[in-house]
């Protein structure tokens, strides 16, 4: 064989295509419809599909100061309040009782 | 009528998508009689197999039928360029498909009807070697030989069916030279060898 590339390259051979390839095509493409999403592209060429990176990585920070809020807020000790109303009544009982 | 016809005939190819993007059958047929040998000759160099080759550019064709806003005029690409990376994907596919075939299966059908049958069949063998040896080529480099070599695209435009610099289809050249020399040296001295 040939040592020189070129010369060997050249020599590749390449069939015919049959005579009725395109008419094949072009019977084929008219029982095939258009895509329609074609015509709504161009209807609206330049609407941007949006980026839902931001606002995804926002909730994600949001959700998380709410939960440490909530763990937070149940971390703290009951109202003083309470205790001292029913320390009254208590009180009250037992003063009672002992009359 | 006729005016009408000759005028698409004389339009290019960007024109005439356009036209196909409205559902000119009239425009689609032109693009498809210019263009279907050139795409079978380049379905034909990545597959070896000329029935496979039919169908892809088939394939290829109805989709631009379906989908031809898919090709941007207004980036500056050319039709022939954008349709040869649709001929090329739709190939790989089918490629990626089909089982490997060797070429001696499907190159008889090239032979010389003049030629005596020695010579036919010494022809035949070359061819199955060269043939063998393009296709055990990795993906790109075969490619990028194809479009360079077989269908005279220039460097930069074979770079942009690739999706790749210049620097970086030259260097696929080179290597797809490189391995295709060794391979047919090896073939010819194995040939050689078994006498």
């Amino acid at each position: 064989m040939d040592k020189n590339l070129d010369d060997v390259l050249a020599r590749r051979a390449c069939p015919v295509p049959p005579s009725n390839l395109s008419a094949r095509i072009i019977d084929a493409a008219k029982s095939v419809p258009q895509d329609s999403k074609c015509y709504k592209r161009r209807l609206l060429p330049n609407f941007p599909l949006i980026d839902m990176r931001a606002p995804a990585l926002a909730f994600a920070v949001v959700s998380v100061l709410m939960v440490g809020a909530v763990f937070i807020t149940l971390q703290q000790p009951q109202p003083v309040e309470d205790d001292v109303s029913l320390a009254f009544y208590l009180d009250d009982i037992f003063y009672v009782s002992e009359l | 009528m006729v005016d009408a016809v000759s005028d698409l005939a004389n339009m290019a190819d960007e024109g005439l998508v356009a036209r196909v993007v409205g559902g000119d059958h009239q425009a689609f047929a032109i693009l498809v009689e210019r263009h279907s040998s050139r795409f079978f000759a380049a379905a034909y160099r990545v597959c070896s197999d000329p029935i496979a080759a039919e169908d892809i550019v088939q394939d290829a064709f109805l989709k631009l039928w379906q989908k031809p806003a898919a090709f941007k005029p207004d980036k500056g690409a050319k039709f022939t360029t954008w349709f040869y990376r649709v001929v090329q994907n739709v190939a790989i596919d089918v490629m990626r498909k089909k089982k490997p075939q060797s070429s001696a299966e499907v190159i008889d059908f090239m032979a010389d009807d003049g030629a005596a049958a020695d010579e036919v069949m010494v022809m035949d063998e070359q061819q199955a070697v060269l043939e063998d040896a393009i296709q055990a080529l990795p993906e790109r480099q075969k490619l990028a030989l194809n479009y360079c070599f077989y269908e005279g695209l220039s460097n930069k435009e074979a770079a942009e069916i690739l999706g790749v610099g210049v620097k970086a289809l030259e260097s696929l050249l080179m290597r797809a030279k490189k391995a295709l020399k060794e391979n047919l040296v090896y073939n010819d001295e194995r040939r050689i060898s078994h006498g």
